[in-house]
């Protein structure tokens, strides 16, 4: 299955991964063989896929959604571990760069 | 005293209890062992000598006051460094994680603790578990203890390196597409995958969720089962997680006439090396001359094992290494904007494999590629899991080589499908979620093989009955590797 270079960067735009030019040759390359080689599944015979099975095949087991709040010691930490903050405030950047 | 090297986990637990050593001399003895032999294979990122040994002195201080501890008191473990332990550094062998420190435990390392087994160290492995040969790990690779010029396996290599090096007579792997069988196999040792949902992922990082099993390795396949028993079991922090049929645990037994061992007729085709295929013929007759009966069966679809594999492993990790962006988690190299950020931190961070995968994934995840690659994949799968069930219709355990080669040597193989071919007989047992463990049967160009059982969803008892049969009747797990001495 042909990969082109333009492909590929589009890929690595889509995955928030920068790549190096030696690396847009390399990946165009080796992900062109590997969906050539995974392309043989086209021609096995399947139903369709199952629904909401778990990894053992049998019907999902969904539990219920709901809110677990943590203590002030594991909040402490998860905050302590953040590279950037002010205060109890994580700092990142802007998500937005089009606003005056 | 006699030396406290080159002895099974069981082997290590009677000389404790019946107080013919303590826990603090097994511990001091692999430490020391660890400081001569690990910078030659590379097996630990790190040994936690102090930690180990203050572990250690608490198991000795409640043997001497009359408490009842378990076989794992005072075993020294090794964990792969995927795994997180409170307070330890979690790498997974990548730039991404250099510097992360684990703020919990898993589950695992929380049930080893309470046990008493001494966790001696982090053990490497392929870069975020992708690779079949531990040589994409960005602290360097792991050799092979029986030839240094060779890779142990992989992902699992370190911990692999670490039990057939006598580091240490156990250690915890993971396996998503063979990566603790496999390197158990080219290692001489036992390696497990148990049944998917059998032992809680929580603390484990997420390769594919719908793959993932941590797995165990040994020399024995009692140990094995003793190991087990104390990391199984259903867990409220992973809900895939399993309550399985607590009756259905081993008993010891070691008997196996007249059970149906299956050969599939696609595990021996091409593609197997020669001497191999000559091994693995033998340990099968082997079991015959035990008493089994030998059963030709089909699993058309494991011929499809790898592409299916190569479709859903890449679209999971894809979407699960989104985490890993050098703010929430990981390397950060700042651009002018988030995006760039992101770009930045994740481009330096991450090894060439892990990005290969990441975009493979992202392809087949992407509009106009979903149904044609994602969804046949899961076709593929729901298939390959109805060719299990029926072949476990007519027999009870399956049989086949866990490895087509003996490990090669390093940097013999550079090209991504070579490598993902390593796997062709593990994977389709995590495509299906059924329990698999590799048993060493011989050597192949020196090297040692192993033989691959796969058994029905939480029947490891099958599994531990046959390999116990066959080590009651051959030495091939009393070898010990010499390549790093």
């Amino acid at each position: 299955m042909e990969n082109t270079q333009e492909n590929t960067a589009h890929l690595a735009r889509l995955a928030r991964l920068s790549l190096s030019d030696e690396e847009l040759v390399l990946y165009a390359s080796q992900i062109g063989d590997i969906l050539t080689y995974v392309s043989k599944l086209q021609e096995v015979e399947t139903a369709e896929p199952s629904k909401w099975t778990d990894s053992l095949g049998n019907p999902a087991d969904r539990r219920v959604d709901e809110q677990n709040s943590c203590s002030p010691e594991d909040r402490r930490t998860l905050i302590d571990a953040f590279p950037n903050k002010e205060g109890d405030l994580l700092s990142v950047q802007a998500v937005f760069t089009n606003r005056i | 005293m006699k030396s406290l090297l080159w002895k099974t986990a069981s082997e290590l637990s009677i000389l404790m209890q019946n107080k013919e050593c303590s826990a603090r001399e097994v511990i001091e003895a692999h430490l020391e062992h660890a400081r001569q032999v690990n910078p030659k294979i590379n097996a630990l990122l790190e040994i936690k000598e102090e930690e180990a040994l203050a572990a250690a002195d608490a198991v000795d201080t409640k043997r001497l006051s009359g408490e009842k501890l378990s076989d794992l008191a005072g075993i020294p473990i090794a964990i792969k460094d995927n795994m997180l332990v409170e307070g330890w550094k979690a790498t997974a062998a990548s730039r991404m994680l250099e510097n992360y420190v684990a703020s919990y435990s898993a589950t695992v390392i929380d049930r080893l603790k309470s046990a008493g087994a001494i966790l001696i160290g982090r053990a490497n492995l392929d870069e975020f578990a992708m690779g079949s040969s531990c040589e994409t790990s960005h602290f360097g690779p792991t050799k092979n203890p029986w030839d240094i010029s060779r890779i142990p396996g992989g992902s699992s290599g370190g911990s692999a390196a670490t039990v057939a090096s006598s580091i240490a007579p156990l250690a915890l792997g993971s396996d998503t597409g063979g990566s603790v069988r496999q390197p158990a196999s080219l290692c001489g040792l036992v390696g497990l995958k148990p049944t998917y949902g059998r032992v809680s992922r929580y603390g484990l990082m997420s390769l594919a969720s719908s793959l993932d099993q941590i797995g165990t390795f040994s020399k024995t396949v009692l140990d094995t089962a003793n190991i087990m028993k104390i990391i199984e079991g259903a867990d409220a922090k992973d809900a895939t997680s399993c309550v399985f049929d607590q009756t259905n645990f081993w008993n010891g037994e070691s008997d196996i006439k007249g059970l149906r061992i299956g050969l599939p007729k696609e595990f021996f085709g091409e593609g197997m090396d020669q001497e191999v295929q000559k091994v693995i013929a033998e340990a099968a007759k082997k079991l015959e001359s035990l008493g089994a009966v030998l059963v030709d069966i089909s699993l058309p679809n494991a011929l499809s094992a790898i592409e299916t594999y190569y479709v859903i492993l890449p679209a999971e990790a894809s979407s699960n290494f989104a985490r890993y962006d050098g703010l929430r988690y990981g390397h950060h190299s700042s651009g002018e904007t988030l995006i760039e950020s992101y770009e930045r931190s994740r481009g330096e961070g991450f090894g060439s494999e892990v990005k290969r995968r990441i975009m493979l994934g992202t392809f087949s995840l992407s509009s106009g590629a979903y149904d044609t690659f994602y969804g046949k994949a899961l076709a593929v799968r729901d298939a390959m899991r109805e060719d299990f069930r029926k072949a476990f219709e007519q027999v009870d355990v399956i049989f086949g080589p866990t490895s087509p080669s003996v490990a090669w040597k390093l940097g013999a193989k550079s090209d991504p499908i070579s490598l993902y071919l390593a796997d062709i007989y593990t994977i389709p047992a995590n495509l299906s979620g059924n329990p698999a463990m590799s048993v060493p049967c011989g050597f192949a160009s020196g090297m040692p093989v192993g033989f691959q059982l796969i058994g029905r969803p939480f029947e490891e008892a099958i599994l531990y009955r046959v390999g116990q049969s066959y080590q009651n009747d051959t030495t091939w797990h009393e070898q010990n590797a010499k390549g790093c001495f």
